[in-house]
């Protein structure tokens, strides 16, 4: 044992620093990856926790977040060039979008989607529901399934999944 | 390869008929978001974690048994494994193009690949500067054994993480896999003929190697 250690202080070799090294840089790695776990590795939040936060006053306006949930059935409306939509989960949360830009191909009722933006502390009054929480979102990613399958979720089907989670009236 | 050309030309065939005529129509995605995604990228994707798990135990072996023929297997795998990992990213990014609306976000699953990707180019780049010597070699082993490490990280991301890339189809934690039976024949099919190519690259490799 104590040879050994004699053996490794006597000779430093490039081997043994370069494993140091090595060792070091993978560690490194893994640390970069697991302490990432509480924000950056969470890509999205559900609409359910972002109402959550919001209604225990926790949500933190003008912070760039990203929410990510389906697309309400019956709920894309545009009004000069600016999209609104619902963002819905399975726990029915709800969180509307407001988006002015180009949406992606593959952007649909019950499709899966992330969108990346703020809940801006000044909202435009100009809007419909000025007095709602708002999410303004200058990025929209389509969120895609790992499913691979012939059958496709029809618009009624997404209603009964989906359809009772919005509050009537709130969207036209 | 060239031997083999009759081979390839019938699976060729093969291929593109099951992918154009025969694999189902799956309405959410379209022809061209299909074959990058399901009989190219996750092909590439699992061979490049068969080959670096493999080329790790190649390293293994050779750092237990000094035999030179084991680091020689173990780079030409890694060397595959570096095209298949490239191969992965670049098909991934088309096809989020085409289905995300991004070429790129970092969310765990696309960050994990791409750490794996470096690390197998690391290795190269490890065994280039230092030349074909024990100190090189041992160095790649353990560089290798680290990518291999990796593997199973770029796995489980998608269970861990929350992320845009989607969950596992095939190797789900619970369940059956979640994929028309058709097309899961069509996929195994592509991934065989990505096994063989890299059969023929690490063969080709080591001859080369022998001959030199």
């Amino acid at each position: 044992m104590l040879s050994f250690l004699e053996k490794a202080r006597k000779k430093p070799t490039t081997m043994n620093r370069t494993m140091i090294s090595l060792i070091m840089a993978f560690l490194a790695i893994l640390w970069l990856v697991f302490s990432g776990i509480q924000d950056a590795s969470l890509f999205f939040y559900f609409p359910t926790e972002v109402e959550q936060s919001i209604t225990s006053d926790e949500m933190e306006q003008d912070a760039r977040i990203r929410i990510g949930g389906f697309v309400q059935p019956d709920s894309i409306s545009v009004e000069d060039e600016i999209i609104f939509f619902v963002l819905t989960d399975d726990e029915r949360g709800v969180v509307r979008v407001r988006y002015e830009g180009i949406l992606p191909d593959m952007f649909a009722e019950g499709q899966g989607a992330v969108a990346e933006g703020i809940f801006p502390s000044e909202v435009d009054s100009g809007h419909f529901f000025a007095d709602e929480w708002i999410f303004y979102a200058d990025d929209i990613f389509v969120k895609h399934g790992e499913e691979y399958s012939k059958e496709h979720l029809d618009k009624t089907e997404m209603k009964k999944r989906f359809g009772s989670g919005i509050p009537s009236g709130t969207l036209e | 390869m060239r031997k083999n050309f009759p081979l390839w030309l019938a699976l060729m065939i093969f291929v593109n008929f099951a992918i154009f005529y025969w694999s189902p129509p799956d309405l959410a995605q379209g022809m061209g978001k299909r074959v990058f995604m399901l009989y190219l990228h996750v092909p590439f994707a699992w061979n490049s974690f068969l080959t670096t798990v493999f080329a790790a135990l190649t390293s293994c072996l050779y750092l237990w048994k000094k035999e030179s023929e084991w680091e020689r297997i173990s780079r030409s795998l890694i060397e595959v494994g570096t095209v298949s990992a490239f191969l992965t990213l670049m098909t991934g990014s088309i096809w989020g193009k085409m289905t995300w609306g991004t070429w790129w976000v970092w969310d765990a699953r696309l960050t994990t690949m791409l750490i794996l990707f470096l690390i197998l180019c690391a290795y190269l780049i490890v065994r280039d500067v230092y030349g074909n010597n024990p100190e090189g070699q041992r160095v790649g082993s353990i560089i290798s054994i680290i990518a291999a490490l990796n593997v199973p990280l770029v796995h489980l991301s998608v269970n861990y993480w929350r992320t845009l890339h989607q969950g596992s189809t095939i190797f789900r934690q619970e369940g059956p896999p979640k994929i028309d039976g058709d097309m899961f024949m069509i996929l195994l099919a592509c991934f065989g003929i990505v096994i063989y190519w890299s059969f023929c690259c690490i063969k080709s490799r080591l001859l080369k190697v022998e001959n030199e």
